[in-house]
């Protein structure tokens, strides 16, 4: 079963959906609860008042107005429904019925507090269940004003009924939804996946496929693409690299044949001699090309950026100057360093061969008598390593092939060289996440590496 | 006497030119192919020199080293490696190496690491004043002085000449002289050497006899009376 196929959660997946409905729903049933009793008391409080209120008003009218007029507003009552205050009763000293809707009940205290009610109606003989407040008159006959749960009670059967249903539906529209989710989740999982496995096999120019949507799929399948590009771009170099190694490497390699066959052919023992230093020095040059590649190669892949320290830029200035110094005097020219200092974080060995290439290439193309300034510029938050000549230049439309492995110019004709010095500067800049820059100094050509400052 | 060579490398073409390379220079030589067999070597015999290659079958190159100077043998070792990196340098002399050496070499550069190795192991009493003829160098002073005449020397030039002095008579190659008198390794600027060297020689060759900096071709230089 590949899983492409596999459109529904696993058991542990579910598992733990049910139990985040689970306690979704004991949380809505506790607050339900809660709510309910909290109206409830709320409820019989104001109750009990306006039975306490109703009580004292018939007090008064007992005892003002007499018992016959008691009995009228009591009869009254009874024969208006009310659903405030559904329980009416008023019996006589002996207990027998005067007026009210209810029968006394069965031992009722008369002491005026809030009692539970149990009794039954007079008309239709239901049973009524309620609380209320019984006191006896001057006479010894009693009233009782009370309050009918039993209408209250089946309201709450019906919510609780409501809150089940609802709580049912919330159950059906969660998993349906979870289950639309679940599917939509898996699709893109397995586009993502079905790419991936396309581009393990060898199409590396599938790029994850993209919805248009803002969503972390999406946001996922654009950072995974910016890697393939990334990656891509990797292996388009080094396929480059590698065809540049071997065509620059079977060069030099056919010079070292052609001096080694030239030796042995050779019956002049000096002319032998010769062909065999020529073809040492070939040797040399193509070993040369070969580290220089593997260096670059190297920088480029980010080998080396794990042992970085912090490292100031002057010495490594002052040690390129004072190694091309006389060189750049046996050609009568001026190499000055403007020794400001500046920390980053780095490889020096990387960096020290970097401006070596540099300063180099700025002596290499100058004429005699040009100045070469090496300068370090520090800015608020980046190091500026600034290398410039007096000398031609080259044109802004060439600078791209200037960096480029191999990429060799017209001013390069006259002079050896692979094209790799400027090659492996911008690997090193890359690898020090610098940048490499070209701008022309009028006249000549300024070089600038630019680094995050540590 | 005969001085004594361990060669333990793996690749019989680059063990053949070592050991060949070192018996035409009268010595005699050992060679073994894995770094197990040239372990127990160099623990149950004594050598002038051990050269000791970087990958071996086996036993690692380096963990040959390190038992080797674990079993207190302080023999000079030469490492030779096919891996170039500075790091994988450090590596190699950390783990007791005297000195590292890249493939492909000439071996003449072999040579020439041996004997500065050799001497270096060799006791040398602290010397204020280094000499070959009649050039002088005073270390306290820092003075130099060819014939009675003194002559003013660059920093560097300076060091450069002082380790010519402290390896005179024996032939430096340019990448020496770029690791020690420069402290660079793996750069590919060696042609630069020829540069120094050359206006150190002005300095203290010109208008004297006889000429002490010798060119050694196709390997490096020499300092001596001798050509």
């Amino acid at each position: 079963v590949t899983d492409a196929n596999r459109t529904f959660l696993s058991g542990r997946e579910v598992a733990f959906a049910v139990l985040a409905l689970a306690f979704v729903a004991v949380i809505t049933v506790a607050a339900s609860l809660f709510v309910d009793a909290r109206v409830e008391a709320v409820l019989n409080a104001r109750q009990a008042a306006i039975v306490d209120s109703e009580i004292r008003y018939l007090r008064l009218v007992d005892a003002e107005e007499g018992r016959a007029a008691l009995t009228r507003i009591i009869a009254r009552r009874a024969a208006l429904p009310n659903d405030d205050l559904p329980i009416h009763a008023l019996v006589d000293a002996q207990g027998a019925y005067v007026a009210g809707d209810v029968d006394w009940p069965q031992g009722l205290i008369t002491d005026g507090d809030w009692r539970p009610i149990q009794t039954y109606r007079r008309r239709q003989g239901a049973k009524v269940e309620g609380f209320g407040r019984a006191v006896k008159l001057a006479d010894g006959a009693k009233v009782l004003i009370g309050r009918d749960l039993t209408a209250q009670h089946s309201v709450q059967a019906a919510i609780f009924q409501a809150l089940v249903l609802a709580l049912a539906a919330l159950f059906a529209a969660a998993f349906a939804v979870g289950l639309l989710l679940n599917r939509r989740i898996l699709r893109r999982i397995d586009a993502i996946a079905l790419t991936a496995r396309r581009i393990s096999a060898g199409n590396l120019a599938e790029r994850m496929p993209l919805s248009g949507q803002d969503n972390e799929f999406e946001r996922l399948s654009g950072v995974l693409n910016a890697m393939l590009d990334r990656n891509e771009t990797h292996i388009e170099q080094m396929r480059i690299v590698t065809e540049a190694i071997a065509h620059d490497l079977r060069l030099p390699l056919q010079r070292v044949k052609a001096n080694l066959e030239r030796a042995q052919s050779s019956a002049d023992d000096a002319a032998r001699a010769q062909a065999f230093v020529r073809a040492d020095r070939e040797m040399d040059e193509a070993l040369a090309t070969f580290n220089a590649l593997l260096e670059i190669t190297r920088a480029q892949s980010g080998i080396g950026a794990e042992d970085f320290e912090t490292i100031a830029l002057a010495p490594i200035v002052t040690d390129v100057v004072e190694l091309f110094g006389p060189v750049a005097e046996d050609k009568k020219q001026t190499l000055l360093a403007e020794l400001q200092d500046a920390n980053i974080k780095g490889q020096a060995t990387l960096l020290r061969q970097a401006l070596g290439n540099l300063v180099q290439n700025a002596i290499k193309f100058s004429p005699e008598g040009a100045s070469i300034r090496v300068r370090i510029e520090p800015r608020e938050r980046t190091a500026r390593l600034i290398v410039e000549d007096s000398g031609p230049g080259i044109p802004a439309s060439d600078y791209a092939t200037a960096l480029r492995p191999f990429g060799r110019l017209a001013r390069d004709q006259a002079e050896s060289g692979k094209g790799l010095g400027l090659a492996l500067v911008a690997a090193c800049s890359k690898l020090h996440n610098g940048t490499l820059g070209l701008e022309p100094a009028n006249p000549g050509l300024r070089v600038i590496l630019e680094f995050p400052r540590a | 006497v005969t001085r004594r060579l361990l060669v333990i490398e793996d690749d019989q073409s680059t063990r053949d030119y070592v050991a060949n390379g070192f018996e035409e220079l009268g010595w005699t030589v050992e060679r073994h192919g894995n770094g197990l067999d040239g372990l127990d070597q160099a623990r149950h015999a004594a050598f002038d020199l051990i050269v000791l290659d970087r990958n071996l079958p086996g036993l690692d190159g380096l963990e040959v080293l390190k038992a080797v100077r674990a079993a207190a043998i302080d023999t000079p070792v030469i490492i030779l490696s096919a891996i170039a990196q500075v790091d994988e340098r450090v590596k190699g002399l950390r783990a007791g190496g005297d000195d590292y050496l890249t493939k492909p070499f000439h071996f003449s550069e072999l040579h020439a690491r041996a004997d500065a190795v050799l001497k270096r192991k060799a006791p040398e009493a602290a010397q204020t004043t280094l000499a070959c003829a009649d050039l002088t160098m005073d270390l306290s002073t820092r003075r130099v002085a060819r014939a009675g005449r003194e002559v003013v020397l660059l920093p560097r030039e300076f060091k450069l000449l002082e380790y010519f002095l402290r390896h005179k008579e024996q032939v430096v190659t340019r990448t020496m002289l770029l690791e020690r008198v420069w402290d660079y390794s793996n750069e590919p600027h060696t042609g630069i050497i020829d540069t120094h060297v050359s206006r150190l020689r002005k300095k203290i060759d010109e208008g004297f006899t006889p000429p002490l900096l010798h060119t050694v071709r196709g390997v490096g230089y020499r300092l001596s009376k001798t050509p």
